[in-house]
């Protein structure tokens, strides 16, 4: 149950219970082993909106296992709250990955030697490559896509700004 | 559907690897004498693909401010603002959730649900960092042959 908005606020801070009893009722935190003694707990009458600041908080920081943390946590003990279950997926990393559909490509070997060596005309520029050829060029990649767009190529070409 | 066969497998026999890709050891866009890895990826909503820096220490997949003019509205909203540390300086930018692909020229290509971190201008290059892209998948280098590997997990 969500606390109500009545009670007291406490800071994040030494609250160290909650992230026990998240694990008692299973959810993000059911796998975890025991908390880290610093880890600080949420609150019973925490905040959710305020909980995704401290996480981004965290994050900014340079915080990524504490924030990853308490986002866990706070994925468990508010499990209605969009934005709380939205950061949790994110930091969750289990099944992200898949084999995608299509077969493999024909290498880009020719692509990655010219780029190793662009010609000084492409310099500063936007280039479509498919093999060693510049299928389109321009100042910006709006214009380079548009380009590529209207050719109809039988290959999806590598893109890349050469300097 | 045939489930495709590991080109890396565990030492349970169990699939690691289902693709593999070629990687650019060298970018024309950074001058600097040190070698690193660039891999195709295909960002959902492009039909052209680009080449982003694997950077193990690094968080999130960062793309280019035109490459994200490239997605449009494919994008999904922001669920937070957040600053990131950069050999650049202190930058601030969103969260966003976004699919990217793995081009192979071996096996399968890879799909990734990754945390992608959107900057305004952040004009330099794509990187996909270990946080929120790379801890999704399995993955190996060869270096003799710049050689990316790649296959689900999870």
């Amino acid at each position: 149950m969500e606390p109500t908005k009545t009670q007291p606020t406490m800071s994040l801070k030494g609250a160290a219970t909650s992230a026990g009893a998240a694990r008692a009722r299973g959810g993000p935190t059911a796998k975890r082993s025991e908390p880290r003694r610093d880890e600080p707990g949420i609150p019973l009458n925490a905040d959710p909106d305020k909980v995704a600041e401290q996480i981004l908080a965290r994050l900014g920081q340079g915080l990524y296992l504490p924030a990853r943390d308490l986002a866990r946590e706070a994925a468990a003990r508010f499990p209605s709250h969009a934005r709380l279950q939205k950061l949790w997926w994110a930091f969750d990393n289990r099944g992200k990955s898949w084999v995608a559909s299509g077969g493999p490509e024909p290498g880009r070997a020719r692509e990655f030697e010219w780029l190793r060596h662009p010609p000084e005309w492409a310099r500063g520029k936007w280039v479509a490559l498919v093999g060693s050829e510049a299928v389109a060029v321009g100042d910006t990649l709006r214009e380079v896509a548009e380009s590529v767009r209207s050719q109809n190529l039988s290959r999806r070409p590598l893109v890349h700004r050469v300097d | 559907m045939t489930e495709p066969q590991g080109l890396l497998l565990t030492p349970s026999g169990e699939s690691f690897a289902t693709g593999s890709a070629e990687y650019l050891d060298a970018h024309p866009e950074i001058h600097e004498p040190l070698p690193r890895i660039y891999v195709e990826f295909l960002p959902e909503g492009s039909a052209i693909s680009f080449m982003a820096l694997l950077d193990t220490g690094g968080h999130y997949c960062i793309l280019n401010t035109d490459v994200i003019d490239e997605i449009g509205d494919r994008l999904s909203d922001s669920f937070g603002q957040t600053e990131l540390r950069t050999a650049h300086g202190l930058i601030r930018g969103g969260l966003h959730i976004h699919r990217i692909t793995l081009v192979a020229d071996m096996g399968a290509p890879l799909g990734i649900d990754a945390t992608v971190f959107v900057a305004p201008d952040w004009r330099g290059p794509c990187f996909i960092g270990y946080t929120g892209a790379l801890d999704r998948l399995n993955f190996a280098i060869h270096p003799r042959d710049n050689r990316f590997y790649f296959g689900p997990w999870g």
